[in-house]
């Protein structure tokens, strides 16, 4: 994949950093999370299902393109394997694990259920967030090189916008 | 930046964050209390020992108290670097704390040398263990985020309240030094009610508004220029002598507020997650309630209007319940309901991973605190407002308002206790913890 020209992502920019990059891929999963709920507090379940697929699929893109390409990458730089990226690695397998709850939630239709979950994946991914964006992001721009060629190679793994794109199909890793 | 030894993962124990905020509704009880024994007398004025005693169980008993443990919770995590000695420290800093409101509270009813000092010494330790950390993990913190950038304006603003706190009990305790207690007095509260507790607020909504509410983000730059104003407004009412100089600076200080409540509360009207959240209602509570404070301080300090149904001495009172009660008791009683419930999934939930018949016992954070407790609380809450506000202009209605209180409090106390059983009944069903990830363990 050719480096990007996303609408909506800022990359024609050339001095973006990977936190402002990665931040906002942040956003855009929680916004797809704000819509399933929305869908899910109406009752709509057919448009629920639809919106939850989308909030999983970026989901999923998104730590693919971490631990696949930005973790390695840190680790390497650093030579720190059992440091942060240890940690996000195991906060990843947490909301991983709500995730497939959320999923069979939605199949049974039980909207009590879902909210409490979305609820509680919220808040464990905004704390998780927070370590990212005020810690392992600013430590990546720092530390590693080639930043324009890392976001390149981020991209390469899949795209969360496909939330946004024609084809949704593709936002899945 | 130094990364060695930089660990992600320093949750501390949550017995440490959990023994605080159990703590605090009960000196929200013990506020209430005072003031059903007080009655009306209270009410008459910011200097009765009611009003004294029940600002400061409130302020230091439960605001402190929950600031305190939540911080101990935050700082390791969001900083990447462990509090030192912490197991021990906090202990130490809740026992302290927890001795030295209560000593406080007897000498502000019957001030003497000897209860002031032994105050002094409960309260200064619990405070010396604890900010200089805090302050030393700020300044180090990478970035200049407008979030950052305001917290450390509230830092050095519980700086100077806690400095002037001390210097005020020493005026107290020792009469013979001549200490104008009351004159400086005002640099206290306004430290503490319009520096510390909402610049900390802004700060904290700066980051969790956006984040957790999926609102947009604040303006950059009303966002660092409110506090930047109130900050400066404050230093400069420290030193303002003349009316000609406090009017205007009042004025910019009420200003700020009321537009960092005016901003806040679009932000959030901006919000995309649209679900019933009763966060949202103790938000609207808080920043309304500063608005309203605002207001009144604006008219108190930079007008010669008097404010209607209130007394001569009502004007403070009435400032004081809206920051204390209205703005700040909201916040930390609605972030409880959050805060608490996921701590405990938090905990159960590393515990039970990797353990698939474990994952079933973990409870969501609505299932520990229902939405159903939490909108009670909510509408509690909201009952105990009107009602100590109706007591300022009835003092005849001061009994009923402290039982509000206490009702709100202890739905508080109850909603908390019954989170800790939940964790204790599933920690027990999940069985001992197989990993060893948690800081210390």
């Amino acid at each position: 994949m050719t480096l990007p020209s996303k609408p909506g992502l800022k990359r024609l920019d050339a001095m973006t950093t990977l936190l402002e990059f990665m931040t906002a891929a942040h956003r855009r999963c929680d916004e797809a999370l704000a819509a399933a709920e929305g869908e899910v507090c109406g009752k709509n379940w057919g448009a629920a299902a639809q919106k939850y697929q989308e909030f999983n699929a970026a989901m999923a893109c998104h730590f693919a393109q971490e631990e696949d390409v930005l973790f390695p990458a840190f680790e390497e730089a650093t030579g720190m394997t059992e440091g942060p990226t240890a940690v996000m690695r195991m906060e990843h397998e947490q909301m991983r694990s709500l995730l497939a709850q959320l999923a069979s939630a939605a199949g049974e239709q039980d909207s009590s259920r879902f909210l409490g979950l979305s609820e509680t994946l919220m808040i464990l991914i905004q704390q998780h967030n927070m370590k990212e964006e005020q810690m392992l992001y600013p430590m990546c721009d720092q530390r590693l090189e080639e930043i324009d060629a890392l976001i390149g190679r981020i991209e390469a793994v899949g795209s969360d916008s496909g939330l946004r794109s024609p084809k949704p199909e593709e936002g899945a890793p | 930046m130094k990364t060695s030894g930089l660990s992600f993962d320093d949750i501390p124990p949550l017995d440490i964050p959990l023994r605080f905020h159990i703590t605090a509704p009960v000196f929200g009880l013990l506020a209430a209390l005072f003031l059903f024994w007080e009655g009306p007398e209270a009410w008459m004025s910011r200097w009765t020992i009611g009003s004294l005693g029940a600002t400061h169980l409130l302020t230091l008993g439960f605001m402190a108290m929950v600031m305190i443990g939540s911080l101990f919770q935050l700082v390791p995590v969001l900083s990447g670097q462990a509090i030192p000695a912490m197991r021990w420290v906090a202990p130490w800093v809740h026992v302290m704390l927890t001795a030295g409101v209560i000593v406080l509270t007897v000498a502000l009813v019957r001030p003497d040398t000897v209860t002031f000092t032994v105050a002094l010494a409960l309260l200064g330790f619990a405070f010396a263990a604890f900010i200089p950390p805090l302050v030393w993990r700020l300044v180090r913190i990478r970035g200049a985020s407008d979030a950052i950038f305001t917290i450390r304006l509230a830092a050095i603003s519980l700086l100077m309240t806690v400095g002037m706190g001390i210097f005020l009990s020493v005026g107290r305790g020792w009469p013979d030094l001549g200490i104008a207690f009351r004159s400086w007095t005002d640099v206290h509260v306004l430290w503490a009610l319009f520096g510390w507790v909402p610049l900390l607020v802004m700060g904290v909504s700066y980051q969790v508004m956006p984040m957790f509410h999926v609102a947009p983000a604040f303006d950059s730059r009303l966002a660092r220029g409110i506090p930047l104003s109130v900050f400066v407004s404050l230093l400069l009412l420290s030193h303002a002598r003349s009316d000609y100089l406090v009017a205007p600076i009042v004025t910019v200080l009420c200003g700020a507020l009321m537009a960092y409540s005016a901003t806040a509360l679009r932000v959030l009207a901006k919000r995309h997650r649209k679900r019933a959240d009763p966060m949202i209602g103790f938000w609207r509570t808080a920043l309304i309630s500063l608005a309203l404070a605002a207001v009144s301080l604006w008219f108190a300090m930079a007008t010669p209007v008097r404010l209607p149904f209130l007394r001569e001495s009502g004007a403070p009172l009435l400032i004081g319940i809206l920051m204390v009660f209205g703005f700040a008791c909201s916040m930390i009683i609605g972030m409880l309901q959050k805060i608490v419930p996921f701590l405990i999934f938090l905990h159960l939930q590393r515990r039970a991973l990797g353990n698939p018949d474990a994952m079933s016992q973990i409870p969501t954070t609505n299932e520990v605190i229902t939405d159903r407790d939490a909108h009670w609380q909510l509408r509690i809450h909201l009952i105990a407002c009107a009602g100590i506000l109706a007591a300022l202009v009835w003092p005849a209605f001061a009994r009923p308002a402290a039982l509000l209180l206490a009702a709100d409090f202890g739905w508080l106390f109850r909603n908390l206790i019954s989170a800790a059983g939940e964790y204790r009944r599933r920690s027990q069903a999940i069985g001992p913890a197989p990993n060893l990830m948690e800081s210390g363990a």
